[in-house]
């Protein structure tokens, strides 16, 4: 059944079946999309449930415009933004009240790099990538994480992000170079 | 090329954005400088971990499952059926707290506290939802 077909029994019957389908065929591209921005795979999962929620409170608004798959990464990206941002948010509150949290808890500690049965060296390295790639600008941060963690083309990334596919490739270029020059430094201060 | 070009264009050959002569530049120079080969290596190895942490982040088989129950739940909650069965009182006590988290800004966050607090947060949110701030209809491209 197409995505169309799914989402009108979803719609009109409150059809479990079709929802489930629908969330099977999507479920492992949305968690990719979270995992751009998370630390962790946990939260990753967490916020993919939460982005299937809102879809579904939010089906009846959803006019067809767009592809449903484009609707559906653009919740994603939105839900893992401000749930990064919000979990920033209470870091920061915690750092300005009495229970003085740690700076670096902003940065990803190697052991949580969501990364299981590998070294630590390793574990480091990826923590440093991660890093790097949340620093990254916004419109970075979520074109490299569309190209990277989610495979989308260039030209669904335009139709996500409501850009031009140039802007898009000068997104991911600029990404991939920041992203170097940070992996370069972390491993430069290795030697 | 330089290796500070080199330094600067590993990921992007990695994903086979270079054009095939920059491609073949990039190849040439990794096998006459082993300062950069040592980079590369340590560079495409991290790189590489995306894909792992990907292969590991598989959902469960009752994900789907769990996700429509969780649904069902906070559908019943956005839209009461039975406007009777929640007290006026707590629903304009919940408008109070969703007006002043929406006038207070970020900093009353900081001022409520306590787990009754959160409660009354999270109440304040199932009625008057945050208005999610719509990051992708906000981009524009040349800021960034
Ligand atoms: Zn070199």
């Amino acid at each position: 059944m197409s995505d169309k077909e799914l989402v009108e029994q979803i719609v009109n019957n409150n059809s479990q079946r079709a929802f489930e389908a629908l969330v099977n065929r999507y479920q492992q591209k949305v968690i990719n999309i979270c995992l751009g921005f998370t630390s962790s795979i946990d939260e990753a999962k967490d916020i993919s449930q939460e982005v299937f929620i809102e879809v579904y409170l939010s089906l009846p608004k959803f006019r067809q415009e767009s592809a449903f798959s484009t609707w559906l990464y653009r919740i994603a990206v939105n839900k893992s933004i401000n749930a990064t941002r919000q979990s920033k948010k209470n870091i920061l509150v915690r750092l300005f009240t009495k229970d003085n949290a740690n700076a670096n808890e902003l940065f990803i500690p190697a052991d949580e790099a969501s990364i299981p049965d590998t070294k630590l060296t390793k574990r480091e390295d990826y923590a440093a990538l991660k890093n790097a790639i949340r620093s990254l600008p916004q419109n970075q941060h979520v074109a490299f994480t569309l190209n990277k963690y989610q495979e989308l083309s260039y030209k669904e990334i335009a139709e996500v992000m409501e850009i031009s596919l140039s802007a898009v490739e000068s997104l991911i270029f600029r990404a991939k170079t920041n992203l170097q020059k940070k992996l370069a430094e972390h491993f430069n201060k290795k030697i | 090329m330089t290796c500070e070009s080199i330094n600067s264009k590993m990921l992007l050959y990695i994903d086979g954005n270079l054009n095939h002569e920059e491609a073949i530049q990039f190849e040439e120079h990794l096998l006459s400088c082993k300062k950069c080969k040592t980079l590369f290596e340590q560079v495409s190895n991290t790189y590489a971990l995306i894909d792992t942490e990907k292969n590991t982040a598989i959902a469960n088989s009752d994900y789907a499952e769990q996700i429509w129950q969780q649904a069902q739940k906070t559908k019943r909650m956005v839209q009461p059926v039975n406007t009777l069965r929640i007290s006026v009182i707590t629903t304009l006590a919940a408008a109070g707290i969703a007006l002043g988290i929406m006038v207070g800004g970020t900093f009353n966050k900081v001022n409520l506290q306590g787990a009754s607090t959160e409660n009354w947060e999270q109440l304040a949110d199932e009625y008057f939802p945050e208005p999610e701030l719509d990051y992708i209809s906000s981009i524009n491209p040349e800021t960034e």
